[in-house]
């Protein structure tokens, strides 16, 4: 909905996180469509690019084979598995600290003009990809100062370098001083306590993590020697060829402390933010594993690849959006409410639907329950948002729902107390139709809604309690054989049934045997569920044999208890009993 | 080796040893005993070395050769072979020796770094730390498998009789250490089948050694057979013959962290495919060579050994007996160490330190608890200082399979004075029986039989001692009776692993007992004491004592508060606790109580005369009850008169 400048716009307003990957991550969207596999592949490509640079870098300080270790252990990583496939920035930053590591070794290595450009073209894409990126400039150019000997001229240019890089940012200093300064601390980051270190460390580390373990203490005592020795830079860099291994362990380490440092003023460490020491880091450990015996490389590589392949860590797992949109899309009409609650992320709940469904709802469609009022400077603001069932949201909801067809109430946890003033009055007009369910980090639950149709009236009572109050056959009574025939019928508790019963739809032939029947619970609430006076619609199809002769069948229903399958008697609207199981509905014209 | 050299690795070979047995130790210190220990330390309280063998044999499987040292042992301990620690030291000794042959036997195999590094893998590994330590016949199948492995590659180096003598010794110590040592030395053959070249006159020799092993077993044999033919054979709680079989021991067994040990375990093998292919390489020499893949074919024992025993094991376990369990298999450990450690060897110095500290820290800070315990020496030291022979003592224990007789034998022998069959009672739990020594008054039902039995037990005792785990319903009818007569005076909650005991301490209600006053609506004090008079000076503990009788099922937590007042009725010094037995909660009706607790006199109290008052209150809520006479009528004070007591200065 937003186009580049608009983005802009609503990126300066957060303040923080500079524009440049959304206005690529919208265009993107805007180019292949908002599927989950398409937008991802964004993240697929930048992860491609990642793992090349990763092996550059590697072979340019060390060889081949580290080269490929290292895309290995990168590739294998579970953090990087989950963080380098979904469609955020973080990929895009793993991409970037390769890019500025590469490139910056190799203008530092060689004063080219181009390696010059192309390291200030990837340290301007990494300020715009995301804030820790400044951290990685900054580990950047203190490991440049450890490393580096004194050379004025180099010095000089370098610097120059990290001004240019700097200066590219200056349009956005203003929102981020604002949003650092305006803003207060985000909930989710992790306080500057050492359990921070062991939380990233858990993160970050490969599986199993005691091999990852093994690679980082080899590494660190493991010298570079001569080994490695194609092109000498001792006229550049200090500490011999160790200089190799300074240069991917000092970035990260300086990245660590500035970011532990910063974090103690403005909260901002997360474990993904982190992902810019993951690639300096797995071309130190495949340092240590290049190094090692080839049996030892041949176990590491085994013992790494079995859980890479057979376990996925799941950092962190979203609401089940998908499975709501498919639950819903194939009954939905333009027209539909949305009762929502009990779900984490609200809004971007409301975001996919938007996006999603073949027309977008409208907003004032769309009721929240149980979330705070007040609007966060948001891409789009929503309407509708209740914290409790004060009597104005009450009378608002039920306005709302005048002249609505459906309802589609979507939750997660289920606050009764909250819930229940709004679904007694759901539950004047309208009937659960459908259930369903999906887990993911909770189990949500989705209930499809429909209105009591005025014109029903008492047709049959199945036992004591349950009325059947009319039924429907959409697709008429001329049927093939063959045919999935779609049929709904609306009953009503008289009484709350407390058994759980099944409704039975039966096809006879002219002997009054069976042909084709369709058993199972209705299709919305159990019966055990079911509350005096509310009213209740099954859906369910009913396929006609395709041997069936043509001819006119008979259509029944019956109801019947789950637990010892016995029917229920049937008797007319004034308490006659029928004599009869099943309620003769209409007569099916079966053709061929 | 060099002068100097070779002290110094005699002076890191003792460090190695000395700090693995520390740890271990370190580990087991405060570990209570298991059944098997306890068996065998009670076995030594009550049998003599013959009547050992006798007990063994009634069992068939084991033989009883370790069990006799470990009763030696314990019966040279005197009254410290009682202790857990102490006894324990026994296998602290085997384990040394074991540690000793396994470094021998890797430095014999490939230099004294592969026998330093196998006692480390060994050392450090949480299985043979949990093992080796029991006080059970593990530790000592670990020192003869390396015993003869050590002394079985030594013979067939130099086949001379001393060294056949060391291999026939330690193989029939392994005969009578665990029958699994039968898969040992089975293993042994076939290793030396597939790895020594054949000469006629040494694997002649060889085979008349392991028959010489065999035939030691001949005494042992028809009690074996019997056991397998008569008996049921296996054990209940073998490794399933599936997937799950290899899956628990690599579970149980591999080093931690499980990935480094992997990693060396690949490595070693790798290792030693590299020797073997770089020998076959070099096509077969000519020569006197004794094994038939050269050098590295001597190394490939640590693998073959252990192969066979795994394969006879399984295929056992499967197709005949079902008697596999991990703990058997130690046998397989100290050559996975050294497979591990030829893993070690391989890395450069900087994996290899990585690899020790990445083992050492989690040795050295966590224990895997392979079994859990139950805390029976927290029930002694509980009952200590209030037991005297002839008390009851009630056992309602449903753990494992030989607990109950189990706690009877440890209660026997540690409580002072003794506790004799007939003065406990079970009350459901397990019917395992050690044959040699069966308890006594076990009831599975409660009916009138089991009923009346338990009257008749209780009947004149003081003293009775209820003791729970896994409480059921069983228990509530002789509760009612226990409760008709006794009062609980004292509970404790009993901890050891994960295993969590009660012990009720009752006292038999006395028939002096009269209403004295009413708190609330359904409790009464029926009677006090105060043990050592009224006289008392100040700094004194005041042992006090009071009788309740719950008339109704108290609905809160109560507690019982005691206080001195002085003239003013102002309080000087107090006692508020929940009662010394059961929460007020757990209260049934029509049941007595007695609380036991003491008041300490302020040390800057000056002499005279102070009341001593009772009350009761609502431990939530702090409200005090109010209280009434026994007559009902209302008191003005929630805190009633008892007497005075007259303080005079230390």
């Amino acid at each position: 909905m937003l186009n580049a400048a608009e983005t802009a716009q609503w990126m300066g307003q957060s303040g923080i996180h500079p524009a440049g990957w959304r206005i690529l991550g919208v265009y993107w969207v805007k180019l292949v469509g908002v599927t989950e596999g398409a937008t991802r592949w964004l993240s697929a490509l930048c992860t491609i690019l990642t793992l090349a640079l990763v092996y550059r870098l590697s072979v340019d300080l060390f060889d081949q084979q580290t080269g490929l270790y290292a895309l290995f252990l990168l590739g294998t990583t579970p953090l990087i598995i989950f963080y380098m496939r979904e469609f955020r920035p973080y990929p895009m930053l793993a991409l970037v600290t390769a890019g500025l590591l590469l490139s910056f070794l190799r203008w530092v290595r060689r004063l080219r003009f181009n390696y010059a450009l192309l390291f200030v073209m990837f340290g301007i894409t990494a300020l715009q990809t995301h804030y820790f990126a400044a951290y990685v400039l900054a580990g950047l150019s203190l490991t440049f100062v450890t490393l580096a000997r004194w050379d004025r001229g180099r010095y000089l240019r370098a610097f120059g370098l990290f001004a240019a890089i700097a200066l590219s940012f200056t349009a956005w200093l203003l929102p981020v001083i604002n949003g650092l300064v305006a803003h207060g601390p985000l909930g989710y980051p992790l306080p500057t306590k050492w359990s921070t270190l062991v939380i990233v460390h858990d993160d970050l580390q490969l599986s199993p993590p005691s091999l990852g373990q093994l690679l980082l203490l080899v590494a660190l005592l493991m010298p570079v020697g001569a080994q490695f020795v194609r092109r000498p830079c001792k006229h550049i860099f200090r500490f011999g060829e160790e200089w190799r291994k300074g240069y991917i362990l000092l970035v990260p380490l300086f990245v660590l402390a500035i970011a532990f440092a910063l974090n103690t003023w403005k909260s901002s460490i997360t474990t993904r933010n982190l992902i810019v020491l993951l690639p300096p880091l797995a071309v130190l450990l495949a340092f240590a594993l290049r190094r090692l015996p080839w049996q030892a490389q041949v176990a590491i590589v085994t013992l790494i690849a079995v859980p890479a392949l057979t376990d996925f860590r799941a950092y962190r797992q979203g609401p089940a959006y998908r499975q709501m949109v498919n639950f819903i899309e194939s009954h939905y009409e333009p027209d539909d409410r949305f009762l929502i609650t009990g779900i984490n992320a609200a809004r971007p709940l409301a975001f996919y639907l938007f996006d999603r469904l073949p027309t977008r709802p409208t907003k004032s469609n769309l009721f929240f329950v149980g979330y705070p009022t007040f609007h966060l400077l948001k891409l789009e603001h929503l309407e509708n948002l209740i914290l409790t069932p004060e009597p104005e949201a009450l009378a608002d909801f039920a306005d709302s729902l005048v002249g609505a067809q459906r309802l589609w109430y979507l939750y997660g946890k289920e606050d009764r107390a909250l819930l229940d003033p709004f679904l007694a009055i759901l539950q004047k007009d309208f009937a659960l139709y459908r259930i369903g369910q999906a887990t993911t980090d909770i189990t949500y639950h989705f209930r499809e809604y429909r209105r009591v149709p005025a014109n029903l009236r008492d047709l049959a009572h199945f036992g004591e309690t349950i009325s059947l109050q009319g039924w429907n056959l959409p697709g008429g009574v001329s049927v093939r054989a063959c045919q999935e025939v779609p049929f709904e019928s609306w009953w009503r508790a008289l009484d709350a049934p407390g058994a759980d019963l099944g409704i039975g739809l039966v096809l006879a032939d002219a002997t009054g045997q069976g042909v084709a029947r369709v058993d199972a619970e209705p299709s919305g609430a159990r019966t055990l569920d079911w509350a005096a006076g509310t009213y209740h619609l099954d859906g369910r199809t009913l396929r006609v044999p395709c041997d069936l002769p043509p001819g006119d069948y008979p259509l029944l229903i019956g109801m019947f208890d789950m637990v010892s399958t016995e029917p229920l008697p049937i008797y007319t609207p004034d308490g006659t009993p029928s004599g009869s199981t099943l309620y003769y509905l209409t007569t099916l014209t079966v053709t061929p | 080796m060099t002068r100097v050299e070779r002290p110094a690795v005699i002076l890191l070979a003792a460090l190695l040893l000395l700090a693995s047995v520390a740890l271990h130790t370190a580990h087991f210190h405060d570990r209570n005993f298991r059944e098997d220990e306890i068996y065998t330390v009670h076995a030594a309280q009550i049998m003599n070395l013959s009547e050992v063998v006798q007990w063994l044999g009634m069992g068939g499987v084991h033989p009883p050769g370790w069990r006799l040292a470990a009763v030696g042992w314990v019966q040279a301990l005197g009254e410290a072979g009682k202790s857990e620690p102490i006894v324990r030291h026994f296998s602290t000794l085997v384990t040394l020796i074991a540690l000793a042959l396994l470094w021998r036997l890797g430095a014999d195999l490939s230099g004294w770094p592969l026998g330093a590094y196998a006692v480390f893998v060994l050392g450090t590994l949480p299985f043979a730390q949990f093992y080796m330590h029991e006080f059970r016949p593990y530790g000592a199948l670990v020192l003869v498998t390396a015993g003869c492995t050590l002394a079985l590659l030594r013979w067939v180096r130099r086949p001379t009789f001393a060294r056949a003598l060391l291999f026939v010794a330690f193989g029939v110590a392994a005969l009578q250490t665990h029958y699994y040592g039968g898969y040992l030395l089975a293993g042994l053959a076939v290793a030396f089948v597939l790895l020594v070249r054949w000469e006629r006159s040494l694997y002649l020799r060889a085979f008349g050694l392991f028959f010489a092993i065999a035939f030691s077993l001949t005494a042992w044999l028809l009690p074996l057979l019997h056991r397998f033919v008569a008996g049921a054979g296996g054990v209940t709680y073998a490794l399933p013959s599936d997937r799950r079989f290899f899956q628990q021991l690599y579970d149980e067994m591999m080093p931690v962290p499980m990935a480094i040990g992997d990693l060396l375990v690949i490595v070693g093998v790798l290792g030693m495919a590299q020797g073997l292919v770089g020998w076959l390489r070099q096509g077969r020499p000519a020569g006197s060579e004794r094994y038939r893949f050269g050098p590295p074919g001597r190394v490939l024992i640590v693998l073959a050994v252990p192969a066979v025993a795994l394969a006879l094991a399984f295929v056992t376990n499967r197709f005949g007996t079902g008697n596999a369990t991990p703990k058997n298999l130690i046998i397989l450990v100290p050559f996975m160490a050294l497979v591990a450690a030829l893993g070690v060897r391989q890395l450069p110095w900087q994996a290899r330190l990585a690899v020790i500290l990445l083992i050492t820290y989690p040795a050295l800070t966590t224990f895997r608890t392979y079994r859990t315990n139950a805390p029976y020496r927290e029930l002694v030291a509980f009952m200590t200082p209030d037991y005297r022979p002839g008390d009851k003592v009630i056992a309602h224990v449903q753990d494992y399979a030989a607990s109950t007789q189990v706690l009877f034998y440890y209660l026997h022998d540690r409580l002072p004075g003794s506790l004799t069959k007939a003065d406990m009672f079970h009350i459901g739990g397990s019917s395992h029986r050690f044959p040699y020594d069966p308890i006594a008054n076990q009831v599975y039902t409660a009916d009138e039989e089991a009923l009346a039995g338990f009257e008749r037990f209780l009947d004149g005792a003081e003293r009775a001692w209820l003791i729970t785990y896994n409480r059921s319903e069983l228990l509530d009818p002789f509760l009612e009776v226990l409760q008709r007569h006794y009062a609980d005076a004292q509970k404790g909650v009993l901890v050891a692993d994960r295993t969590v005991y009660e012990i009720v301490a009752y006292r038999r209600i006395p028939e002096t007992l009269a209403p004295l006053a009413r708190f609330g609506e359904a409790i009464r004090l029926e009677g006090w004491t105060l043990p050592e008079g009224v006289s008392v000076r100040t700094c004194q503990e005041v042992p006090f004592e009071s009788w309740w009788h719950a008339l109704a099922a108290p609905e809160a937590d109560l507690g019982i508060g005691l206080a001195l007042a002085d003239a003013s009725g102002m309080g000087v010094a107090r006692a508020d606790a929940e009662p010394s037995g059961l929460r007020s909660l757990e209260w049934r009706a029509d049941t007595y109580h007695l609380d036991r607790r003491t008041l300490r006199v302020p040390c800057d109290l000056p002499a005279g005369d102070y009341p001593l008052l009772v009350s009761m209150y609502n431990v939530k809520t702090g409200e005090a009850l109010p209280a009434f006479t026994p007559d009902g009528a209302s008191l003005p004070s929630p805190l009633v008169y008892l007497t005075t007591l007259i303080v005079s200065e230390r």
